[in-house]
């Protein structure tokens, strides 16, 4: 064979194997000599089979015979097949090695020639990367809930509900705002410490989420204050409906150590857009009424 | 287009070639993969209205992988194994033995997903082109396939505006396991290619009937 | 000689009586489109031999063989099958089938059933 093109096949970065029609080794490039440790001239003239014990198997020889007979090529993947040629140390890593097999039609003569490609290190890299990829989308997803949720309840927080608000507003979609404040929350402090206190808050808030629908939203702005946004309700009666489906919801008794505990809560609302056009406005007009119903139950 | 005669011999045909790649698929993979019986049409996609086109076959409108191949120079066209990708993360765990997970279902495609997809192409396309070939009587050339993600919709589109506009469809399930893996498999070919084929299952009917 | 054909194709029906005629040219041939007919045929027909195939609709190959050996323990049932996987021949052996033949049927695959038939 021409010298140039030998030495071309044996620069290769993949192991090449030409066969004769009976199946023994033609050729045997250099990346196979220094993948397995045998050089060209101990394998020349044997039997593929032999050199390569894993390509004695029924699927092969089909695939050998097809490719003499109908110049049929064929791809096996390394998850299906695993590897094909040992590599030279046995403490090397498991091998993964795509294999192509097709026919070579030359001066009247038929070959079988197989490219053997070690995937091992591609699939390896491609992993890596996709796993500091995964990282870094779990890092900024961690962030994100860093940014956007109150780390006691898990509820959405202050920055979360305005920026919902001013989306809203900015889409002219109705809304209504509730705001949520717990009467009793800060007896419960006093009678069973600050730890007891954030465990209440934790239950209503878990309690609260039940509640709401999807596109609801329930935040925590800060201490006991709550706020409850809820969309396309219009008429005065849905909007005092809900308001007495959320109270009942939340007067119902909470367990701390044992004691059942009863908390009440006031409720102010703002609809946008009849009681202002700003997050600002909006809530400034729940939390007042929401006072005023405080002073009412007082 | 085609007559029961003709569709009960193509099909009767295609069951011997799909026969043969289930077989070499269960002996790489050491599982029994049980078939369905496949469905044969043949089809002129220009005479398609929109929604004949849309109704076709739900799997072109989704996310899938093809693995494609054009063949012949006499006898041409171009043969296709259509495999939709929710499948594809499931086949090559089970390829590598391992458990799947739904999680598994949101990470991306790597290599080996679509080197597992070329190989399936690979043993379904040359059972079924190896089969042409011996009852055409004549040398189908072709080569490995390629492999090409389409996003969902991609795949239909090009297809309906594609010049070879005469399609044999025919549809498979290979369950392996208790996953029902669908594929699809496409071939499209030239016009004077299509006589040619139905002209041969012609000939097969005559001598039957002798 | 008295032979039932069970196979959904038309066309295979037609191939294998062709090529069976050329061993047995004088046997009555009977054909059923699936299993659950080639059951019912087998009790008025009472065939010699029963050449079935797998993939039908309705009732496939194996569910019939399993069917067709309970109500005729005596029937003579051969697989004729595109399905050529090793665990479907040995499925279908065990069921009770005499002989699994890989189509198409041709003239090597001929001179099996000759052999099987004759003894």
């Amino acid at each position: 064979m021409n010298d140039l093109y030998l030495a071309i096949i044996n620069q290769l970065d993949n192991g090449i194997i030409l066969l004769d029609d009976q199946l023994n080794i033609q050729l045997w490039n250099t990346w196979l000599a220094k993948y397995t440790g045998k050089t060209e001239d101990e394998v020349k003239g044997l039997p593929i089979t032999e050199v390569i014990p894993r390509f004695d198997n029924n699927i092969y020889a089909g695939m050998f015979e097809k490719a003499l007979s109908n110049g049929q090529k064929s791809f096996c993947s390394a998850a299906m097949h695993q590897y094909f040629v040992e590599g030279r140390c046995s403490n090397m890593k498991q091998p993964r090695q795509n294999v192509l097999i097709r026919h070579l039609h030359l001066d009247d003569k038929i070959y079988v020639m197989i490219e053997i490609h070690d995937v091992a290190s591609v699939y390896e890299r491609i992993r890596n990367l996709n796993k500091s990829l995964q990282h870094s989308i779990g890092f900024t997803k961690s962030l994100e809930r860093f940014a956007y949720y109150d780390s006691l309840t898990d509820l959405p927080n202050r920055k979360f509900i305005l920026e919902r608000i001013e989306k809203l507003i900015q889409q002219e979609t109705i809304f209504v705002l509730f705001f949520l404040d717990l009467n009793g929350f800060k007896a419960v402090n006093d009678q069973f410490g600050h730890l007891q206190g954030d465990l209440l808050l934790q239950m209503f808030a878990k309690r609260g989420s039940q509640f709401i629908c999807t596109q609801d939203v329930l935040a925590r702005l800060g201490g006991d204050e709550f706020v409850l946004l809820v969309e396309n309700l219009t008429t005065l009666d849905e909007i005092e409906q809900h308001m007495e489906e959320v109270k009942a919801l939340l007067e119902e008794p909470f367990i701390i150590e044992g004691q059942q505990v009863v908390i009440s809560t006031s409720i102010g609302h703002a609809c946008f857009p009849r009681d202002g056009i700003t997050a600002n406005q909006l809530l400034n007009v729940a939390d007042s009424k929401m006072y005023a119903d405080k002073k009412e139950i007082k | 287009m085609l007559t029961t005669i003709q569709e009960d011999i193509l099909k009767e045909l295609y069951n011997v070639f799909v026969g043969e790649a289930a077989n070499l698929l269960s002996e790489i993979l050491q599982k029994r993969i049980v078939l369905s019986v496949p469905k044969v049409t043949l089809l002129s996609l220009h005479e398609l209205n929109p929604v004949e086109q849309e109704n076709l076959t739900p799997v072109l409108n989704g996310t899938i992988l093809s693995t494609s191949l054009k063949f012949g120079s006499v006898f041409s066209g171009r043969a296709e194994f259509i495999f939709p990708t929710e499948q594809i993360k499931y086949v090559t765990a089970l390829c590598l033995g391992e458990e799947y997970t739904l999680e598994d279902e949101e990470s991306t495609f790597n290599d080996e997903d679509f080197d597992v997809v070329k190989e399936l192409g690979n043993i379904i396309l040359n059972s079924i082109m190896g089969g042409m070939g011996s009852l055409l009587e004549m040398k189908l050339e072709y080569d490995v396939p390629q492999i090409v993600l389409h996003s969902a919709g991609e795949y239909g589109r090009t297809l309906f505006n594609s010049e070879e506009s005469n399609l044999l469809l025919l549809y498979v399930n290979f369950n392996i396991d208790d996953s029902k893996v669908l594929g699809l498999i496409l071939i499209k070919f030239s016009l004077e290619s299509i006589e040619f084929l139905i002209q041969k299952v012609d000939e097969i009917s005559r001598d039957l009937n002798e | 000689m008295k032979i039932l054909i069970v196979d959904d194709s038309t066309f295979s029906q037609k191939t294998t009586i062709k090529a069976l005629k050329t061993i047995y040219p004088d046997a009555t041939y009977e054909t059923a489109d699936d299993g659950i007919e080639g059951i019912q045929l087998y009790g008025t027909f009472l065939p010699d031999y029963v050449f079935m195939d797998l993939l039908m609709p309705n009732m496939n190959g194996q569910e019939a063989i399993v069917h067709l050996l309970e109500k005729f323990p005596e029937a003579k049932i051969i697989v004729l099958s595109a399905d050529v996987q090793a665990a479907v021949r040995e499925e279908v052996l065990a069921a009770g089938a005499i002989k699994f033949i890989n189509k198409p049927i041709n003239a090597d695959k001929l001179g099996e059933i000759k052999q099987l038939i004759e003894g």
